[in-house]
């Protein structure tokens, strides 16, 4: 094989990964996002999770934090975000701490105050609730 | 009516007096709250978009005195790119270890806004912001808007990344060594 291919081998073989990495990092990644609603979920009552979150907050971290979570509980209030998604505080009326959910589309949902509602989502922690995002409806 | 009497009559009237006020201050205080504020987050380099978006913030102030809290759960920030998502989280913000960030201060110049009366009203903030489990002291601007006597807080700073012991290899390069935050809270 003479020089020139050689080199012409070389250049292709370095483009092709520059461009596998650019393909990946931009382009994939941009396109493929974690998708919660198909990952097993751990099953839990709100009031369960609520409370873990309440007792000792580092503990429940390791068991939900960024974990697809199943959880059932009451609706306490149906509202919209600024981005307009649908939100949802699920819980106890009479508890310090509730459940606020965040749905992953702005499709309003067919539950209604009062009702019992299991959704899916992603735990990401405990402010003054503990926060589920990219909720969907199970 | 001797002079006992009338001076534990006095007294008795000056409590009572004095707990109507503290009951009167107690109620006309209003506490403003929200779960679902939004926080706008660039670091974007020369080359790349680095912004996320989180729409769960948590934050609470009250009129009477100006005292204001947000918090924020990093693992709640939405990139458009999952793979930078997956790095902000485990190679610079570390979100396991240190999952919330929160801002504990004052609107210094609460004073200044007529709550009963609708408009934009500038605000100045001074307090704590912690983030990455490193507390700094910040004062910052924005605006207080009251529509039908609901208020929306906007404001805007930045931040130095590596005040917060927030190291990484592509800081000062492909990221920025300062981060714009920008915040609009409807309560």
């Amino acid at each position: 094989m003479s020089t020139k291919n050689k080199i012409i081998i070389v250049i292709a073989l370095i483009a092709a990964i520059a461009f596998g990495i650019y393909y990946y990092v931009f382009v994939y990644s941009s396109q493929h996002r974690r998708q919660v609603q198909s990952e097993t979920g751990i099953v839990i009552t709100s009031d369960s999770l609520i409370a873990k979150y309440q007792v000792d907050e580092k503990l429940a971290n390791s068991l939900y934090l960024n974990k697809a979570v199943v959880v059932t509980g009451v609706i306490l209030s149906i509202d919209k975000n600024q981005e307009g998604k649908t939100t949802l505080v699920i819980g106890r009326s009479d508890s310090f701490s509730n459940l606020s959910v965040t749905m992953i589309s702005t499709a309003p949902i067919t539950q209604k105050v009062g009702e019992s509602i299991t959704i899916k989502g992603l735990c990401t922690g405990a402010l003054s609730d503990v926060v589920i995002t990219d909720g969907v409806v199970e | 009516m001797n002079l006992k009497l009338k001076l534990t009559s006095v007294l008795s009237f000056i409590i009572i007096l004095l707990l109507i006020g503290m009951t009167q201050t107690a109620s006309a205080q209003k506490v403003f709250a929200t779960k679902s504020g939004q926080i706008y987050f660039n670091a974007a380099g020369a080359l790349v978009k680095i912004a996320a978006v989180n729409n769960q913030v948590d934050s609470k102030f009250v009129d009477a005195t100006g005292q204001i809290i947000f918090g924020v759960l990093i693992k709640g920030f939405k990139f458009e790119n999952q793979l930078m998502e997956d790095h902000f989280n485990e190679n610079y913000m570390e979100s396991t270890q240190f999952p919330k960030a929160d801002f504990k201060g004052y609107i210094t110049n609460i004073k200044e806004i007529n709550f009963s009366k609708d408009g934009t009203y500038p605000i100045q903030v001074e307090g704590t912001l912690t983030i990455h489990g490193v507390a700094q002291k910040i004062t910052t601007k924005g605006t207080l808007t009251l529509t039908q006597g609901k208020p929306t807080i906007v404001g805007e700073f930045n931040v130095k990344i590596k005040d917060y012991g927030i190291s990484g290899m592509y800081i000062g390069d492909k990221i920025a060594n300062q981060a714009v935050i920008k915040l609009n809270c409807k309560y």
